[in-house]
């Protein structure tokens, strides 16, 4: 896992608790923590322990993640499309599919975390755009899905609401209808982030009328 | 000379003629009927009176029955039309002379008077006409005046209730006239206000679903934050959702989870 220094990360406008609705969760044993930590304090658990866990090169972190095309290319086709739309409307993001077959014992969020955090980071695009990911994790074989978010969207998302996104898409991943599935998704992952967006407009407007405000009692105190 | 004779002689005749007639007329009656001689039995009197109060009631159609023992000099007819005017007063009144023993009787003279719109005189002259034709092929003398009364009341209120009806039509349509009118002043008035508040309503609700839609479709840039990291995931700190879309399959065949 690559160690990324300070330095690299993008200059911050907004402190994450400003919009962060979801709690932080271990990814290995789930419990909910109330800060930000390097490892977990029940489990222990941190990206070195991922590394231990999973020791094998993570694939590029690309839209479709498929060896086996369990998307095939009219399924991929059309999700592709899909995204295009989406990225007009919010450029920042990217969502990335993945489909495997994991162990049963494995956990599908904290394979999610060690892939989103192990798949290699090549160039400055991609490490622009890595924070900005969603990614959906499908295991065909134990009929298992999950989203992992990257930094830079987690606080405009909350993971129940990419709960029940996948819940209404339950049906289509059922009928292994990845197509329709992926597509469902995309519109579930376009509203969640349309609400996120709304909520940031909201906060963002309120802050600057809130700084006016005090500049102007400044002024007229001073 | 001869014509000076003819002159004096026949304006002597119109004097004594004139004199004929009599000099004072007698009162209104109480109710409708003047019978001086008590010629009418008290119950045929009853059922007269009623007749007649009812068409003056209904219809404000006066009507008398007199009974006379001997014909009036001037004539019945000149002599009821007499007293019509002198007790009917201005609107639609109507005397029956009945002279028992009399051949022809009773007469009968009705004016529409002043008042009245409704009703022709040809109409209202053919009604009386009828009314005492039908009177006179009664049989029984004595029934004569009865049956007179009725047959006049019935045709006067026929008239007056065709009256009635056309006024009520007239009215009608009067009241549906200023209720179309009202109508069509609210009509206007919804018109002068709804229309243009539509329109704004509707020029306002199309920029605002024009505002939407480019906002929907603008590009939207998340502001940057402060990532939280931990983990020691440089780009994600997982989460939390995931989803079985399976059931779990045990190798005995039965269904876990």
């Amino acid at each position: 896992m690559e160690e990324i220094q300070e330095e690299q990360i993008i200059k911050k406008l907004y402190r994450a608790v400003t919009f962060a609705k979801s709690s932080i969760v271990c990814p290995s044993c789930f419990m909910k923590i109330d800060r930000v930590v390097k490892t977990c304090p029940r489990c222990q658990f941190s990206g070195a322990v991922a590394i231990q866990r999973y020791p094998f090169p993570a694939p590029m972190m690309v839209r479709f993640m498929d060896d086996k095309d369990i998307f095939d290319s009219r399924a991929r086709q059309a999700i592709s499309n899909r995204l295009t739309q989406l990225e007009e409307r919010f450029p920042q993001v990217r969502i990335c599919f993945c489909a495997l077959e994991l162990p049963e014992h494995v956990d599908l969020r904290e394979f999610g975390y060690w892939l989103f955090n192990a798949s290699p980071v090549e160039d400055s695009v991609e490490a622009g755009k890595r924070p900005w990911t969603i990614l959906l994790l499908l295991d065909h074989v134990l009929g298992r899905v999950s989203v992992t978010s990257g930094y830079a969207i987690e606080p405009f998302v909350r993971d129940d609401q990419w709960v029940n996104c996948l819940r209404i898409d339950r049906e289509y991943f059922f009928k292994r209808d990845y197509r329709e599935a992926g597509l469902r998704f995309i519109a579930g992952a376009e509203k969640i982030l349309r609400e996120g967006a709304n909520r940031a407009e909201l906060k963002m407007s309120g802050q600057m009328k809130r700084k006016k405000r005090m500049r102007s009692r400044k002024e007229k105190k001073a | 000379m001869k014509a000076v004779i003819v002159f004096f002689i026949s304006l002597c005749l119109v004097f004594s003629q004139e004199e004929r007639l009599p000099s004072a007329l007698p009162s209104k009656p109480d109710g409708h009927i003047y019978d001086p001689s008590g010629w009418l039995l008290d119950e045929r009197r009853t059922e007269i009176e009623e007749t007649l109060g009812k068409a003056e009631r209904q219809w404000s159609v006066r009507l008398f029955a007199v009974v006379l023992e001997r014909n009036p000099a001037g004539g019945a007819e000149a002599y009821a039309r007499m007293l019509g005017r002198s007790w009917g007063g201005e609107g639609v009144w109507g005397v029956i002379i009945h002279v028992p023993g009399i051949e022809g009787t009773p007469w009968c003279v009705a004016e529409r008077g002043s008042m009245v719109k409704w009703a022709s005189k040809e109409s209202f002259d053919e009604a009386v006409k009828a009314a005492m034709d039908r009177t006179r092929r009664e049989p029984a003398e004595r029934l004569r005046l009865k049956v007179a009364c009725k047959e006049l009341t019935d045709e006067l209120g026929f008239l007056g209730l065709k009256e009635e009806r056309i006024e009520k039509k007239f009215g009608e349509a009067g009241n549906e006239g200023v209720e179309k009118a009202m109508d069509q002043h609210s009509n206007r008035r919804v018109l002068f206000v709804g229309v243009p508040l539509i329109l704004l309503i509707g020029v306002v609700g199309f920029f605002v679903l024009r505002r939407k839609l480019r906002n929907r479709k603008k590009p939207f840039l998340f502001p940057e934050t402060e990532h939280r990291v931990r983990f020691q995931g440089p780009w994600s700190g997982g989460g939390n959702a995931v989803l079985r879309f399976t059931r779990k399959v045990g190798k005995d065949g039965s269904r876990r989870g």
